[in-house]
């Protein structure tokens, strides 16, 4: 009996090991580029370009940081230099207005969709929906003609507005959400003579933090690292948001001295990386909990 | 859900209100309908009409639909291109490259992830895992252009010096061959984790009742992963295939970071559709006439996939 019991616990016990041993070597697969890049953009030339690349750098080195942030006198004017850091300025704003406007114009939505009634309610939801399963087609083709019509292509604004305008899957998790939260909280702030808005912002929005924030990260994922309509619509490296304009640092860098196209790639890939993953592991604990009550299916 | 609005307060307007309800709604929604009708919906439609149009970028005459209007003309025109052809293969070889690993990978690892019982370590490897998803994917496939450079790169070195069972490496991302399988570990690794994190919490949302009914069985554990998990995120399972089967329109970004293979052979549809719209000729037309055709291809697979398994739960 003891023996059994004892083979038992040893079977728990190898199992446990084996179970993380399994997720230390998954997790490893998925944290592995981050450290390469991490390690390149602290190498110099001579150390990047060997047949035996260590994953901790001999030789520290800061140079690939100096030429993507500032530029190298004599060597950076011509290239990418500080464009990093205007397309960064782009990028924020880009991503931040977004997040903000869809939060926004999203929840609003989103409430009146699970709350309130009125004619025709119903229909233009599923409206909503049916479209996001309809083909693609050539919808890209006719935001460019749109947007040049507009007089918005080319600009930061015009990429603002496309980026909001795809809120099928963010409206779906907020009608969610609001339908998630019991009516007597409502009910009760109606009898004593809220109006809808107040409703909405004072009381429904508190509850649903957890759903907007999973919205807001959504959406900052999702604009952060957009590339083909920013590629389609914008033309000046100037206007230009860290996916698409990174490319014209990275081959505009100069193939040889003492910066070299690799480091230079591997530090402004980590520069448009880390933003992304801050807000993640920030946020993640906020994100599980709105995720799973959306989820819910 | 069913609150009768406005039947309180109004007595006169009573059936006026009874038919169109609180009209505060569409103030509420406005602003997320007028945004959605002019830079979604409205591009969607026009984009329908554009793949019958013989639009050209360059030639403003060819703009309005009165002028350049050519029927059916793209899409037979298309039959005998042979870079659509070459482009359904490449997105289908893609699609092969990452599709069966990252669905395999990802599920295996949400059903590991769901049993480590200590929470912090859950949350660090869950951060550890899903990281790869917020990462834009140009980044992510700069990131493993680098690790496959074939002489410098780690892969190689990897390969090479440490595990010292490969001598001579292929230059990975322009081998013919080794081209799939490393397009397809980049992508595997950046979608996995968001996988992952989905059939997770659809492993969380199953009720614990069922897990100590199962133990009480005496269910091992491949039996608990059999009659438990996988019919508890069934609609989970349904939605990554249903999301992921519609391989045609895929590959634009991949393969304009990435590169499409050696001198671009590999270019699949999605890409030669973009590519045919907004570089050289610059045929809008052409390039929206593709991208509807991969659409509807798309569609059809879905329909398929979701009538198929649908009726398999009854």
């Amino acid at each position: 009996m003891i023996f059994k019991t004892a083979v038992a616990r040893w079977k728990k016990r190898i199992s446990t090991w084996l179970l993380h041993l399994i997720l230390a070597m998954i997790a490893s697969f998925g944290l592995f580029p981050f450290i390469w890049l991490l390690s390149s953009s602290f190498k110099g030339q001579q150390e990047l370009y060997t047949l035996r690349p260590a994953l901790i750098p001999h030789h520290f080195t800061l140079i690939n940081y100096q030429y993507v942030l500032g530029g190298l006198h004599g060597i950076g004017k011509a290239g990418g230099a500080s464009q990093l850091l205007i397309l960064y300025r782009n990028s924020l704003f880009v991503t931040l207005s977004n997040v903000a406007l869809t939060v926004l114009i999203v929840s609003l939505a989103g409430y009146a969709f699970a709350r309130l009634r009125f004619k025709g309610r119903d229909l233009i939801f599923s409206a909503f929906i049916v479209i996001m399963f309809l083909p693609a087609a050539g919808t890209l083709m006719a935001q460019y003609e749109l947007m040049r019509t507009l007089h918005l292509r080319d600009s930061l604004l015009g990429l603002i507005l496309l980026y909001t305008a795809g809120g099928g899957i963010p409206l779906f998790l907020m009608r969610q959400v609001f339908l998630g939260i019991p009516t007597e909280i409502e009910d009760a702030a109606k009898i004593d003579g809220a109006s809808d808005l107040r409703i909405c912002f004072q009381i429904m929005v508190p509850l649903a933090a957890s759903g907007m924030v999973v919205v807001a990260i959504l959406q900052f994922v999702g604009v952060w690292g957009e590339y083909l309509l920013c590629r389609t619509m914008i033309d000046t490296a100037d206007k230009m948001t860290l996916p698409w304009g990174i490319g014209t640092i990275i081959f505009a860098t100069p193939a040889s001295g003492v910066t070299s196209g690799y480091g230079v790639t591997a530090t402004s890939t980590l520069f448009m990386v880390v933003p992304a993953v801050l807000v993640f592991i920030l946020l993640q604990k906020w994100f599980i909990r709105g995720a799973a009550e959306g989820l819910k299916i | 859900m069913a609150r009768e609005a406005g039947k309180a307060t109004t007595g006169k307007g009573k059936t006026w209100r009874k038919e169109w309800g609180n009209l505060g709604g569409y103030l509420f929604i406005a602003p997320l309908v007028l945004m959605w009708l002019i830079f979604g919906a409205y591009p969607y439609f026009r984009g329908l009409l554009i793949a019958l149009q013989d639009y050209r970028l360059l030639d403003a005459q060819t703009w309005s639909p009165f002028n350049s209007f050519n029927g059916l003309h793209n899409f037979i025109e298309m039959l005998g291109d042979k870079a659509v052809w070459q482009g359904i293969k490449s997105a289908f070889f893609l699609y092969l490259s990452w599709f069966p690993f990252t669905a395999a990978l990802s599920l295996f690892t949400a059903v590991m992830l769901n049993r480590v019982k200590t929470n912090w370590l859950a949350s660090v490897y869950r951060v550890l895992i899903t990281l790869a998803w917020v990462v834009p994917l140009p980044a992510a496939m700069y990131m493993w252009t680098q690790i496959y450079e074939p002489n410098f790169g780690y892969l190689t070195y990897f390969l090479r010096d440490v595990l010292h069972i490969w001598r001579h490496t292929p230059a990975w991302t322009s081998d013919l061959f080794w081209y799939w399988p490393a397009i397809g570990l980049a992508s595997a690794w950046k979608g996995f984790g968001y996988y992952m994190l989905l059939f997770l919490l659809g492993l969380y949302n199953i009720p614990r009742d069922l897990y100590d009914a199962a133990r009480v069985d005496g269910a091992n554990g491949w039996q608990q992963f059999r009659y438990v998990e996988l019919p508890g995120i069934r609609n989970i399972m349904l939605l990554f295939l249903v999301t992921n089967v519609g391989f045609l329109g895929a590959g634009t970004v991949e393969m304009m970071t990435f590169t499409a293979g050696p001198g671009d052979i590999y270019t699949t549809l999605a890409l030669y559709s973009w590519r045919v719209s907004f570089e050289g000729a610059t045929r809008l037309g052409y390039g929206a006439a593709l991208a509807l055709f991969a659409g509807l291809i798309n569609l059809g697979l879905v329909t398929i996939v979701f009538k198929t398994l649908r009726s398999e739960k009854a």
